[in-house]
């Protein structure tokens, strides 16, 4: 998103209010009553600056600010907290966001590491087929982060129920059932997204890279890992196959997978976005 | 007016005597009426539970002239009513005045005055009965207030303290377990093994607790299927128990049995056929009904009594801990609202019809004086009615300072209804406020 200085004074204003707004849930599921109000509020301040820099960026760019990892990291952290303040709003799920945000604050310093190590940016998105596939992945990586939240939720209470001396934490989380029906709606949106987001990025690939090109591509290799994982996962769980816990534990690691798709293979410079933009151009 | 509660509680009277003067839903707004009618009661609000049978009221307090008379006059309209001997329950009766009756309310509302302390049922009674009276017309601006405020103060004590968290009882703390398990029980199937004592109140805890589907298994399929008709559930033979088991979400174990009948095999099967979906099972019976080895099981959450009991002794730890901090909150809470609903309206009226009147006697005082009086110049007439003011004031100046204080202190009713009574002031109220909607 290029180094204007009030875009990253816009960012840095957010990171502290979702910085606020992770403590103040944390706070409230405790049972602290001076974080009952605030932590939704500071979100949705929070969301609001990620919004106008987003819209910002998109209107200097003159397209969607999702040419590198930095910035699609901020359209993830942007789709997810939508979707969380949305979910919050109507189910309220306010314990959802002391598992997610910690995770939003850490993409927040991922995407600022990354925008360090390569602070030229890259050449603006403008093709419709990039940018189907990049809000395809983007709101399937956005499901699987819903579905890590509930995840690890499901986790701490059934570790509560468990014990046999349920804490008060037991009484603020929701049942385990909601939380089961939270991570399965979460991959049933997830999958089919992340298969055409993968579909649309072979399509608009294909012209213009060889097949041995993608298949060097650790990214791609990555995402089909990915897609293989979570159709296996809800074949699953859809077949009662598996359930619960174990659909918990495996959404946690599944999202750890889509981390390293986002983020490591950035890290790893394998230069994905750019690749296949530079190959796009004449 | 004076603020009184009158009654009688689980703390002072058996169930015995609790019962004799119990209200039932229904017969609140004629129990209002008689209370109104009969009992000295210009406002009054009936609260009639299990555990107690209590009448708030705004009374004048000029007659009865203690708060003790007065809420015998009203306990005895209502034991009338109810055809009770009032000398019967007198002994166990409780009457509070004034800053004390604030306090009180302001603990029933929050649970703190309950049997189970911190349950939260007694909220929404308070609510009830405050609904009624409003509804009935037997509410003004004095209980309409105090029922608020009070009623404020019990929502924020269980919203911001740990007094209401968990449950204290056994079947509580199950249905809370399932509760946590499945979210809204109306979807899910409940079987109960046994039909005796233990298992027909579990099954009537589920039942209002709202599970969807209640299956009773037993030995004796007579028992079985006379638990199963009082509670609207369905009678199985216990030789079903594979299929049932299949079919059921939660299972309560209180069968009288020497050995085990569920154990890991029969669950793993069951959970075979329902794909995996959870399975709570409480097991209530000793011996137990259900081998330890099934809580090992993915899937299955299995509480003995023991884990149970235990479970409600934490809650009511828990609990004991928030306790002086929720009492020091209502005293709180209480104070702040008599300064401002209290004895300072009721003295700060008061206070002020007495300078008018006594200021009124002075003037005409003067003016017959000065009538009798003719050919005085204008500043020796000046003289003459400043003289009776200064008189009216040092009159006045001690009374006006002892009330002031007392209001102060918190101890002015008595006074304020001598004040009233001696100079002959109205009794009178600040206008009617409308009920909540």
């Amino acid at each position: 998103m290029g180094g204007s200085p009030w875009l990253v004074g816009l960012i840095g204003a957010a990171v502290a209010l979702y910085a606020a707004s992770a403590a103040l849930a944390t706070g409230r599921l405790l049972g602290r009553p001076w974080a009952r109000r605030g932590a939704r509020a500071t979100l949705a301040a929070g969301f609001a600056l990620v919004t106008t820099a987003l819209a910002a960026a998109a209107a200097t760019r003159g397209s969607l600010p999702v040419a590198t990892v930095p910035e699609a990291c901020l359209v993830l952290i942007w789709s997810a907290t939508g979707v969380y303040l949305v979910l919050d709003a109507t189910r309220a799920i306010p314990a959802l966001g002391t598992v997610l945000l910690p995770v939003v604050l850490l993409l927040f310093v991922a995407a600022g590491l990354l925008a360090l190590r390569h602070p030229a940016g890259a050449p603006p998105v403008d093709d419709a087929l990039i940018l189907g596939h990049v809000a395809a992945a983007l709101g399937a990586y956005a499901a699987f982060f819903l579905a890590f939240g509930a995840g690890v939720l499901y986790l701490v209470q059934e570790r509560q129920i468990r014990s046999r001396a349920p804490g008060p934490i037991a009484d603020r989380l929701p049942p385990l059932a909601r939380l089961d029906r939270i991570t399965y709606g979460a991959l049933l949106a997830g999958l089919p997204l992340l298969t055409v987001a993968l579909l649309v990025g072979f399509y608009a690939a294909s012209g213009s890279l060889g097949a041995a090109d993608l298949s060097r591509d650790p990214k791609v290799a990555a995402s089909l890992v990915l897609w293989l994982f979570y159709a296996t996962l809800l074949g699953l769980r859809t077949g009662g196959a598996v359930r619960g816990r174990r659909v918990a534990l495996l959404t946690v690691a599944g999202f750890a997978t889509v981390l390293a798709t986002l983020v490591g293979t950035s890290v790893l410079g394998t230069g994905h976005t750019t690749a296949v933009l530079a190959a796009e151009r004449p | 007016m004076r603020i009184l509660c009158a009654g009688v509680s689980h703390r002072e009277a058996p169930v015995e005597v609790r019962e004799r003067f119990s209200v039932a839903a229904g017969e609140a707004p004629e129990a209002l009426r008689v209370l109104l009618a009969e009992g000295g009661a210009a406002e009054a609000v009936v609260l009639s539970t299990c555990n107690r049978v209590e009448v708030y009221a705004a009374t004048p307090l000029a007659a009865p002239p203690t708060a003790a008379e007065a809420g015998r006059t009203l306990l005895g309209a209502l034991a009338r009513w109810r055809g009770t001997d009032p000398g019967a329950v007198a002994k166990a009766t409780v009457v509070r005045e004034g800053p004390e009756a604030v306090r009180h309310a302001f603990r029933v509302a929050s649970g703190l005055d309950s049997m189970v302390v911190g349950e939260t049922q007694i909220l929404g009674q308070f609510r009830d009965a405050y609904g009624v009276a409003a509804a009935a017309g037997a509410t003004g601006p004095h209980l309409n207030a105090l029922f608020q405020r009070a009623l404020a103060v019990g929502k924020g004590i269980q919203a911001e303290t740990g007094l209401g968290a968990g449950r204290a009882s056994v079947a509580g703390v199950a249905v809370g377990l399932a509760e946590k398990v499945f979210g809204d029980l109306s979807g899910v199937s409940a079987l109960l093994l046994g039909a005796g004592d233990t298992g027909s109140l579990t099954l009537r805890h589920l039942r209002e607790a709202g599970v969807g589907r209640l299956a009773v298994a037993s030995r004796t399929p007579e028992r079985a299927a006379a638990a199963a008709a009082a509670a609207g559930a369905s009678a199985l033979p216990l030789d079903s128990l594979p299929e049932a088991l299949a079919a059921s979400d939660l299972v309560v174990g209180a069968l009288a049995t020497e050995a085990p009948v569920i154990g890991p095999d029969l669950v793993r099967s069951a959970l075979r056929r329902r794909r995996n979906r959870p399975l709570v099972v409480l097991d209530l019976g000793v011996p137990r009904n259900v081998d330890p080895a099934v809580g090992a099981l993915e899937d299955v959450f299995l509480y003995d009594v023991d884990d149970l009991r235990a479970v409600v002794e934490e809650t009511l730890r828990r609990r004991s801990a928030e306790i002086a901090a929720c009492e020091e909150k209502i005293s709180t809470e209480a104070a702040a609202f008599w300064r401002r609903h209290g004895e300072p309206r009721d003295a700060g009226a008061a206070v002020g019809e007495l300078v008018r009147a006594v200021e009124g006697i002075g003037e005409e005082e003067a003016r017959e004086l000065l009538a009798r009086l003719p050919g005085l110049e204008p500043a020796e007439q000046e003289r003459i009615r400043e003289g009776v003011r200064r008189l009216v004031n040092r009159i006045l100046h001690r009374p006006l300072s002892e009330v002031r204080r007392a209001s102060e202190n918190g101890g002015a009713g008595d006074l304020v209804a001598a004040v009233r009574r001696l100079f002959g002031l109205p009794e009178e109220g600040p206008p009617p406020r409308p009920p909540p909607g």
